[in-house]
């Protein structure tokens, strides 16, 4: 019996599980931090960065092509024109006729145009300020010279785009080149209209990417869903295993990871519950034999305690005063209290201990108890005197028998129990403290008191005690509904507190 | 949480390196070159221009510019160029005339405040001069100089001074 683990003993029998475990406060905390979260945010911000580098790589190329189309619309034409309306050979003094030809030619509506005089003093020539939408710069007009150029330029937050150019294969002369030459054009147009087409693309692409994200959340909850609720029941399933629902299992579906683990899943809880039933029917077998050899042994004990009596009178007699007898009488005693005990506590591991209630003046109970063994005048008892409370009086004399036997033969006077109403989570019970001025508990005792054949003198296998009482004494207890605990007492010595409830669940 | 933290700080920065490399909006740029200008591929015509050389008025063909036919009446009263003074030649036309051409009749006076041109001895030959020039223009068969020193209204062409054209 000591073998098997107290939590196997207290395992339940079967009941289907795979429902959500209690606890939604748990659930709760686990959505805002658990896997659901974090699948979540990470399936959005990996959607949402794509939405939004997609959008960036369209809005880039848009732009480029938007730009590139007004740039070439712009160049060709302050090309074609100039190509087309400058001669080859001026005749002298005519670039100003040649400039106002241009002019207007390349002027229109959110465009303007400068043709000034080609300057050959090495300075470039640079209309008049006003004249274009942007200021034209010396570096501008000096590689406007040599080649057609532009440039994009903000002003006053408003896009331009400006050329300028200045026509080749001409013909002038070397005495008079500037009565002779082409003028230098400035051109400069508004961009303005493709500054609004962006503005558009852009407040499309922003819904375009909420409408995504929208999606994307929505998408990745469901996946999460999905993918999470096989890992929920899984869990359920573990926890329900754990809470001793041996037959737990989990239906397996698709061929995935999550497949996978729950088939090991089904796997382990199937070997988990046959080997807790083997442990369980060994168990029960073990309880059986001991039982029944308890039983068998209790006859001819109490045949053996008579014949003995008698001996240990007749030897009595004798010259020799009958000491071996007395010790066979002794002997044959705690035998037949060992077997008393492992008839309890037989009786609690088959479950057929049973209260037989009663309403009991715990100070007249103890005060019975204590005078019935003859320690009346060792153990000093401090409590209410008309405390009732409702129990078995026959479970609760054993209780007090132990404890302050225990207390008499393991600690020193002193001995005190004092019992006092005492409520214990919102439940009203009363409390017995049986104290000694002995050496106290030892550490490593402490948490194994209450096991089976646990003796305070380990090395001393030959005691006076069965090694059972205190066993006997916290089933009882926990029969009632209460508890039993060991400590040290505040002055030093041995503490047993025991906790009743004062009212009891008739059973039956 | 830490964790989490990085995760979302990494992507902060990913998404603001993007948005700062994307540049909303037009941006400005340098000069950029967009190949070699445009070459003068008009169409060639020229003009005649009578200039006077000795006594006598000479036509000199010019290049004149699409579109103006009259551009000889304005190239009478600029400075000769170079390679014709060297030749010889010079103009009586001190002041810029304007010119109206109706038909085949031009007519011709002087621009009202013209600059500060020198002023024109209006001589015989300076009237060929603007006579020839005009009846050069295409079309103009009868030129009508309204120069008050002369008076007038004359009806010219050039062929009225053939004793001072060559």
């Amino acid at each position: 019996m000591r073998g098997v683990p107290a939590a196997i003993r207290r395992w339940p029998s079967r009941r289907r599980a795979g429902a959500r475990p209690p606890g939604g406060d748990r659930y709760r905390r686990r959505w805002f931090s658990g896997l659901r979260l974090r699948l979540t945010a990470a399936f959005t911000a990996v959607a949402l960065l794509a939405s939004v580098m997609a959008s960036g790589i369209s809005y880039i190329l848009l732009r480029r092509a938007m730009l590139q189309r007004a740039q070439d619309t712009v160049l060709n034409e302050v090309r074609q024109t100039l190509s087309r309306m400058s001669p080859p050979e001026l005749p002298p003094d005519s670039a100003g006729t040649l400039s106002a030809e241009l002019e207007v030619a390349l002027r229109e509506p959110g465009r303007k145009v400068a043709a000034v005089p080609m300057l050959f003093d090495g300075r470039g020539a640079l209309p008049a300020p006003g004249t274009l939408d942007v200021r034209v710069s010396r570096a501008f007009a000096m590689q406007a010279r040599r080649q057609m150029v532009f440039q994009r330029i903000t002003r006053g937050g408003k896009p331009f785009l400006l050329v300028g150019t200045h026509v080749t294969q001409y013909v002038t002369t070397t005495e008079e080149p500037e009565r002779t030459t082409p003028p230098m054009v400035f051109v400069s147009a508004s961009l303005s209209q493709e500054a609004a087409d962006l503005r558009s693309f852009t407040g499309a692409i922003v819904i375009a990417d909420s409408l995504a994200l929208a999606a994307a959340l929505a998408l990745a909850l469901l996946a999460t869903r999905g993918v999470l609720r096989p890992v929920r029941r899984l869990g359920a399933a573990a926890r329900a295993l754990g809470d001793g629902e041996l037959n737990t299992r989990v239906t397996v579906r698709g061929r995935d990871e999550l497949a996978d683990l729950a088939r090991t899943f089904n796997g382990t809880a199937e070997a988990l519950e046959r080997t807790v039933n083997e442990l369980r029917a060994m168990e029960a077998a073990s309880r059986r034999f001991v039982a029944d050899v308890s039983h068998e042994l209790r006859t001819p004990l109490t045949s053996m305690i008579a014949v003995t009596d008698v001996l240990a009178e007749e030897a009595a007699a004798s010259e020799a005063g009958g000491t071996a007898a007395r010790l066979v009488v002794a002997e044959t005693r705690r035998l037949t209290l060992l077997v008393e005990h492992l008839i309890e506590i037989s009786r609690f591991d088959a479950g057929a201990a049973a209260l037989v209630l009663d309403d009991v003046v715990v100070a007249a109970a103890v005060e019975a108890t204590l005078l019935a063994r003859g320690w009346s005048d060792a153990v000093t008892v401090d409590g209410p005197r008309d405390l009732v409370v409702r129990l078995d009086p026959r479970r609760f004399d054993v209780i007090v028998a132990n404890l302050v036997g225990n207390a008499l033969k393991h600690g020193r006077p002193p001995v005190r129990a004092v019992f006092a109403p005492t409520a214990r989570e919102d439940a009203p019970g009363f409390a017995l403290t049986v104290t000694d001025r002995g050496p106290g508990m030892p550490a490593d005792l402490r948490a194994v008191v209450f096991d089976r054949f646990v003796k305070a003198e380990a090395a001393r296998t030959r005691s006076e005690g069965s090694g059972l009482g205190l066993s006997i004494a916290k089933e009882n207890a926990v029969l009632h509904g209460g508890a039993l605990e060991a400590g040290d007492a505040p002055g030093g010595g041995a503490e047993f507190t025991l906790w009743l409830p004062i009212e009891q669940e008739e059973s039956g | 949480m830490r964790g989490r933290g990085r995760v979302g700080a990494a992507f902060t920065v990913t998404v603001a390196a993007l948005a700062a490399g994307t540049g909303c909006g037009i941006r400005p740029t340098g000069v950029v070159g967009a190949g070699t200008g445009p070459q003068a591929a008009g169409a060639a015509v020229s003009i005649t221009v009578y200039l006077v050389q000795g006594d006598r008025a000479w036509p000199r063909v010019r290049p004149g510019l699409p579109g103006h036919p009259d551009l000889g009446m304005k190239q009478l009263s600029i400075d000769v160029p170079v390679q014709e003074r060297r030749d010889g030649f010079r103009t009586l036309i001190g002041r810029q005339l304007s010119t109206s051409v109706t038909g085949d009749v031009a007519q011709v006076w002087e621009t009202d405040g013209a600059g500060p041109g020198r002023r024109t001895r209006w001589t015989r030959l300076a009237m060929a001069q603007v006579v020839c020039t005009a009846n050069a223009v295409p079309g103009v068969k009868e030129v009508r100089p309204q120069i008050p020193e002369w008076g007038g209204p004359f009806r010219l062409n050039c062929a009225d001074f053939t004793d001072l054209t060559s």
